[in-house]
């Protein structure tokens, strides 16, 4: 039998830089090479002919098909092997295609094309680059250009084989500088194409044409309506709907993503990539079970046969990183139906956190949107919740009634969309309603006053945000409380250890000063009615911008001059508005009642004994602090909370006290005690630097004696006196925290230091702002 | 016989352009054979005068529209060829003589030119560099395109995608930058409102971002410079003519808003599509070298020098291949403390474009190196090829007077400047009768007769003891001069010793800087008792302390920073303006490198005048230099931390913030008192 012949078949224009390389790599294994040339004007022609190449010189006229079916007609042997000028035959494919085109079965074979991404990511997609040459078979469409319906119409899908040769493409490479050029050039040919030959295929072509000009929304447009247009059994089909689905989780349309990516399964049963982003889809809406079952059945897939464009290497690694997190995160347990309730309002910053925090224990998330301008809905949609919209009423009460009233589970789970559940807090809530012995109960929100998130800057609050469906209602416009909704009902409510963590100074500040342009329109329309119940609200306000003067004012007009028997809070945030405005006497006036009344809220003890301290009575101080220390800290649940002021803030300040009295030694033992404990540092350090003139030696020397000079410590000095406006001084620990952190052995943790920087030029900027003009430079000035 | 077609036709649109078009007119005259111009409604000169070169006037209503007014123009030229200028433009000899050379070329369409535009008027200063269309066969389908920064190739290569567009290798001119400030901002902002328009209606288009972005840049607003530049590179399609200058201006504008992080992607995405572009060399080696990245710096600078020559479509900043690299490559090995490396870099940069700052810079590095001043004479004379007159300067500048003098004596030539730097070193040797034997011979109707008579005086005053100069005084005729007056009543001054009766404070306002300028002049000298109280005299009634404020003031204007810190540290006992005092104070501290003390008198001054902006903004600069000099000797132990390489870029862009600020707010004093 003779041996058959092979034509390597080629387009080309201004392609200089990369021909040589392409002929090169498939010269020895084909007996004849046909470039048609479409125009060049740089040395294309002639390297082409140098190498051996028959070369063919046509005009463009903007029609690839029928570029290359020009090249066909000029070849003369048995088979065609097709590649573009930016590819090139890997190496050790020579010898399987000579064999391939001895082949009497078969018409065509796909071989697999590979990709080199940006992010040095495999691709790999087939395609038929190799078919026998016969007048019949002809490339069809304009752009992207196939040969495979002219193959299938006459011979069917089954004439094709796979084969294992490899082609690596060089085209798409981000750092040539045509790229952009090219893609709108491609983007030109697509959109004159004739409406009627639109089809799946070509929409496919004009989205990832989209998705390299970084357009993603008019590129998953165009995915979507391929889709539709585009049978399961069509080459391109599997590439199309991975593309698909990439985009729509690059959109963070996970709902969508979900939905796509299940019925896609059904048709393509062993394309197990649709498995692995299934998982994470669900990963990243925090439904972490099943996130865990999709990628067990991804890793227990065979690999997928090879016409499936696939990631392999990239997701096998990925699961490994993945698997970890999930096995910790999964929560395996019966338990009762739990609705999450989450009323938000322009919070697009933070949807997406507190979704994610509560996915996996909840059967069902209820939405209720008061009026959102920006992308928060959509988010909580997408993270798979039931979205519902109320008329903001300036009704805190209203709004939550209505959401519970939406739920359909036993138990509720009230959630504000700055609010997360740490991780901790899921399984125990799970726990809790496992075999639950109440109806409702009190969970610990945890509002951090700065960025920081640490726990020496926050107070706690207890609040009904866990109870029985049918069991409660709220009530109240903006103070809501929660109350029995069948009367009787209700079997108490108590207090559970579980935190919520409220994430309110995390937003930006335009956005902080927006919500707080929200409350006070709340506050003043909602609460016309009682001005008292007004006043102490607008006071609370005022209090948490920490504009004390006017929220000790608000306090004032709130109490009259009757003794209203308000809420516990009332008198914290009075009388700290009072200390911070410097008014000791009043103070003491305010307070002296509510620690009758409030024997248990230990703050109301720490502001008298702070007061007191101002006011020079030292051994009254004294006491209260001590009294303080053998009250702990105040129940949460009861309470507006600080936490230490029945612990180590009292201990410090009791400290200073010793201090000031001249037992400098006394003092310092209990700082130098409070230091070990993790929450109580910086407290400890600060009170160190309170009282440095009355050390013998400098506070260096101090904490070198007691073993405590390092960075940590010393930058914590920095602070301390940065916030106390002694700019110089700080500075000057500063620079000794940057000598020391050079005798630590790696890795050295720069953080303190930087941190402290940070602090010191913000607090000077601060602190230099306030007396200049609105419109001053100055004020525009951020380190950020 | 052969039909020449190579006639030329110079068209030009104008409006009120008197003070340039004569010296437009005048490089193309007798090189062109018609002269077009579309007059758009001058109300100056401008038509007679190009009426006077025998141009065509073609009078045409201003419409907002540069392409329509241009078009106009090529309507009535019958020329074969079009050649394009603006007013402010000219052309250099080499180039109006090759034009019919270009004319008579065949198969070419149209010729390119490289735009030099000097950025500062003084002689040899920086200049940029672009390339522009300027001459096209006059063919009725060439029209120009575009409202505001009006294009002709467009229509050229619709018209004949072939088209040969050649570059001529020939420059033209420009002086549009370094024309009246007043004016160019007039321009910019009427060039802003057309690209505003323009952009209404289409709000994405790249071409016109960019130009709005570079008028902005222009004006110094560079927010929104910045802002037009990024919808600009968003929408820019790679292949366009000013992608390049686009990436160029970009970065510039983010190096000056200290958006370093940003700056560095920029340059090495743009470096990526135009890799022998040595303006983003030079522009990594900046913000390298402000970040203190000495060695990445140094790698971007010695990149940018090894271009030997920068392709001609790229905009570039002349010196960013040679002088300007060197001079900064200088620096580097400064710090570096490789002062032999320096020395040769600035040799190097000299090489490129002499000026006395280079030469200033190489002395300072030479005396380093502990070389006389004999010895610094004769490398310059043998390294640099600098001439007598330069080196008897940087003599004295060195402050080596004996050597100086030595050169002036065997100088064969004479003229006053001489004389006058002669005298000066001899003061300064207090030989002060000979001085004034040189100074006498300046005749008295030189320009440099004030500066003689000033010398004259400080001479006769510093003599112990010190003795009268009213007969010199009088000598001079010269009855307006400020020197004069200010001379005659500080001589009073020596010899009554009291001033009261003798100086109306008011009368003397105007003379105020000038008696200032003697006061130090003579503090320098080291008669600080003669400067106290010509200060004293200023000072009027507010009697020491002020008269130690207003010197001490003075002297660091002029650069005298060990002086004016002990003269000020002495006036706060007694000025009126004590916070002024102490920053004025931490400011000298700062420029002796003696940075807590000058954190220290910053913060005083703060602390006694929290409303002063200037203040607030020198406390946050000296505290931002402390924290990166810790900074940045923490990188030298870790290089590679996250926190630190975050905060040495936030840090060095807050410092650039401040500097920006402090020259807003005025923070260098001036050398006149403004009382």
């Amino acid at each position: 039998m003779p041996t058959r012949t092979l034509s390597l078949c080629m387009i080309a224009k201004n392609e200089a830089d990369s021909i040589a390389r392409c002929i090169n790599s498939a010269k020895g294994f084909v007996d004849e090479i046909i470039v048609v040339d479409t125009g060049s004007t740089d040395n294309t022609k002639e390297i082409a002919r140098t190498l051996g190449a028959k070369v063919i010189e046509e005009t463009w006229n903007n029609d690839f098909s029928a570029a290359r079916n020009i090249s066909l007609e000029h070849a003369t042997g048995d088979w065609i092997l097709f590649l573009d000028c930016d590819e090139e035959l890997d190496l050790a494919s020579g010898p399987v295609l000579r064999e391939a085109i001895q082949s009497i079965t078969y018409e065509g074979y796909f071989v697999l094309v590979t990709n080199t991404t940006e992010n040095n990511l495999q691709l790999t997609s087939p395609s038929i680059r190799l078919f026998r040459n016969r007048k019949s078979f002809r490339f069809e469409g304009r752009i992207h250009e196939q040969i495979a319906p002219a193959i299938i119409k006459q011979y069917g899908i089954r004439s094709i084989a796979n084969i294992n040769v490899t082609i690596i493409h060089h085209g798409y490479d981000p750092n040539t500088n045509n790229i952009k050029a090219k893609i709108n050039r491609n983007l030109e040919i697509l959109n004159s194409y004739p409406e009627e030959k639109r089809d799946g295929f070509f929409l496919y072509n004009l989205g990832t044409e989209y998705l390299r000009l970084g357009e993603q929304k008019l590129a998953l447009e165009n995915y979507l309506k391929a889709l539709d247009l585009t049978k399961p059994g069509q080459a391109f089909g599997p590439i199309l709907v991975k593309r698909t689905i990439a985009t729509l989780i690059a959109l963070n349309r996970y709902r969508v993503a979900i939905e796509q990516l299940q019925y896609y399964q059904t048709i393509y049963t062993d394309f197990n990539d649709l498995f692995y982003l299934e998982a994470f889809c669900h990963f990243k809406c925090g439904c972490f079970s099943k996130a865990k079952v999709c990628l067990e059945r991804y890793s227990n897939m065979p690999p997928p046969p090879r016409w499936y464009p696939t990631e392999n290497v990239y997701y096998l690694s990925s699961t490994k990183n993945l698997m970890p997190i999930l096995e910790t995160s999964v929560i395996n347990k019966e338990y009762p139906g739990l609705s999450v309730c989450i009323i938000g309002r322009d919070e697009s910053a933070q949807t997406y956190q507190c979704l994610q925090s509560v996915n996996e224990i909840a059967r069902e998330i209820i939405f209720v949107d008061t009026g959102s301008t920006d992308r928060s809905p959509a988010i909580a949609y997408q993270m798979g919740a039931k979205l519902y919209s109320f008329p903001w009423n300036n009704n805190f009460a209203d709004t939550r009634n209505f959401a519970v009233s939406l739920a359909g589970e036993e138990w509720v789970l009230i959630l504000d969309a700055d609010e997360v559940l740490p991780d901790q807090s899921r399984e125990r809530i799970v726990d809790l309603i496992k075999d639950a012995r109440h109806d409702g109960y009190l969970l610990r929100v945890c509002t951090f006053l700065d960025r920081n998130l640490s726990t020496t800057n926050c107070c706690f609050k207890g609040s009904c945000r866990l109870f029985r469906k049918d069991r409660y209602r709220f009530q109240g416009a903006v103070l809501e409380e929660i109350i029995p909704f069948i009367p009787g009902s209700g079997a108490g409510l108590t207090a559970a250890d579980i935190s919520i963590h409220h994430l309110h100074y995390l937003a930006p500040d335009t956005h902080i000063a927006r919500k707080r342009e929200w409350k006070l329109e709340t506050i003043r329309e909602g609460m016309a009615h009682d001005p008292r119940q007004r006043d102490y609200a607008l006071g609370v306000e005022c209090f948490s911008r920490q504009d004390f003067q006017s929220a000790a004012s608000y306090f004032a007009s709130s109490l009259g001059d009757t003794e209203w028997a308000g809420v516990p809070d009332f008198f914290y945030y009075f009388g700290m508005s009072l200390i911070n405005t410097g008014n000791p006497a009043r103070t003491l006036t305010v307070l002296e009642r509510a620690t009758i009344r409030y024997p248990d809220y230990t703050d109301l003890f720490y502001l008298q004994a702070i007061a007191h301290f101002m006011r020079g009575n030292i051994e009254v101080s004294e006491q209260l602090f001590k009294r303080c220390l053998e009250m702990g800290d105040a129940p949460w649940e009861k309470y507006l909370a600080t936490p230490g002021t029945g612990q180590y803030k009292a201990k410090c300040s009791l400290g200073t006290i010793y201090a000031q009295k001249g037992d400098v030694n006394r003092a310092l033992e209990i700082f130098l005690e409070a230091v070990g404990t993790p929450s109580a540092f910086e407290q400890a350090i600060e009170s160190i630097v309170f009282i440095r003139d009355k050390l013998s030696v400098p506070i260096e020397r101090f904490l070198e004696q007691n073993g405590l000079l390092n960075t940590p410590s010393v930058s914590t000095v920095s602070r301390c006196l940065a916030k106390m406006g002694r700019y110089e001084e700080s500075l000057k620990y500063l620079a000794l925290a940057g000598d020391l952190i050079k005798s630590e052995t790696p890795p050295r943790n720069y953080a303190v230091i930087t941190e402290s920087i940070d602090l010191l030029l913000t607090r000077y900027l601060w602190h230099a702002v306030q007396p200049l003009p609105e419109d001053s430079p100055l004020r525009k000035l951020s380190l950020n | 016989m052969q039909i020449m077609e190579n006639t030329i036709s110079l068209c030009m649109i104008v409006r009120n352009e008197e003070r340039n078009l004569d010296r437009c007119l005048k490089s193309t005259y007798g090189w062109v054979d018609e002269i077009v111009i579309v007059d758009t409604g001058s109300t100056d000169t401008t038509p007679e005068i190009a009426r006077a070169y025998g141009a065509l006037v073609v009078h045409s209503k201003w419409e907002n529209d540069f392409s329509r007014a241009r078009n106009e123009g090529l309507r009535h030229a019958t020329g074969h060829w079009i050649v394009v200028l603006d007013a402010d433009e000219e052309l250099p000899l080499e180039t109006a003589q090759n034009l019919k050379v270009l004319a008579g070329t065949p198969d070419v369409e149209a010729w390119t030119f490289t735009l030099v535009s000097p950025v500062s008027s003084t002689e040899n200063g920086p200049s940029t560099r672009h390339l522009n269309l300027r001459m096209f066969r006059n063919r009725p389908a060439y029209r120009f395109e575009g409202a505001i920064h009006e294009q002709v190739k467009p229509a050229i290569l619709r018209e004949n995608c072939g088209a040969a567009i050649k570059h001529s290798n020939l420059s033209i001119m420009h002086y549009g930058y370094i024309r009246d400030f007043a004016e160019r901002r007039t321009k910019t902002l009427r060039n802003i409102s057309l690209l505003r328009e323009a952009l209404a209606k289409n709000p994405a288009d790249a071409f016109n971002n960019y130009n709005l972005a570079a008028s902005y840049h222009t004006l110094g607003d560079l927010e929104k410079a910045r802002d037009h530049y990024a919808v600009a590179l968003n929408h820019l399609d790679q292949g366009t003519g000013f992608a390049a200058v686009l990436y160029r201006n970009y970065g510039l504008c983010l190096y000056d808003l200290g958006e370093y992080n940003t700056v560095l992607d920029l340059a090495d995405k743009a470096l990526a599509l135009f890799p022998d572009y040595p303006d983003l060399y030079f522009l990594k080696g900046q913000v390298f070298w402000e970040l203190g990245m000495l060695p990445q710096a140094k790698v971007s600078f010695f990149k940018s020098t090894s271009f030997t020559h920068t392709p001609p479509d790229y905009t570039t900043t002349e010196g960013v291949t040679g002088y300007m690299a060197f001079e900064n490559l200088a620096e580097i090995h400064t710090r570096q403390g490789d002062l032999n490396e320096a020395v040769a870099c600035i040799v190097k940069a000299l090489a490129g474009k002499p000026s006395f700052r280079l030469f200033s810079r190489l002395c300072t590095l030479l005396q380093k190196q502990n070389q006389s001043g004999a010895e610094i004479a004769g490398f310059l004379e043998h390294k640099t090829g600098a001439d007598r007159w330069t080196v008897i300067q940087l003599l004295f500048y060195l402050q080596e007077y004996e050597e100086c003098l030595n050169r002036i004596d065997r100088e064969p030539s004479f003229n006053f400047e001489i004389s006058l730097l002669k005298a000066k070193c001899q003061i300064r040797l207090n030989r002060y009768a000979k001085a004034i034997e040189v100074l006498e011979d300046i005749a008295p109707d030189s320009p440099l007769a004030e500066d003689a008579l000033r010398q004259i005086c400080i001479a006769t005053w510093l003599q112990h003891p010190r003795k009268d100069a009213g007969e010199q005084i009088s000598g001079f005729d010269l009855p307006d001069s400020p020197v004069v007056a200010v001379c005659r009543v500080i001589n009073a001054l020596i010899l009554n010793g009291n001033h009261k009766h003798l100086f109306d404070v008011n009368q003397m306002k105007g003379l105020q800087n000038e008696a200032m300028d003697i006061a130090v002049e003579v503090l320098t000298l080291g008669d600080t008792d003669l400067a106290l109280a010509i200060g004293m005299m200023l000072s009027g009634p507010n009697g020491l302390g002020e008269a130690y404020y207003l010197v001490g003031r003075h002297a660091l204007a002029q650069g005298h920073y060990q002086k004016a810190k002990l003269l000020l540290e002495k006036a706060l006992d007694g000025c009126l303006e004590k916070a002024e005092a102490y920053y004025l104070i931490g400011t000298a501290c700062a420029k002796l490198n003696l940075n807590n003390r000058s954190l220290r008198y910053y913060l005083e001054a703060h602390h006694r005048s929290p409303g002063e902006e200037r203040y607030v903004a020198s406390v946050l600069e000296q505290l931002t230099n402390h924290c990166l000099a810790l900074i940045a000797s923490a990188i030298s132990l870790d290089d590679g931390d996250p926190d630190l390489r975050t905060a040495l870029f936030k840090l060095t862009s807050l410092r650039k913030k401040l500097y920006r600020l402090k020259e807003v707010l005025g923070c260098q004093p001036e050398p006149s008192a403004s009382a």
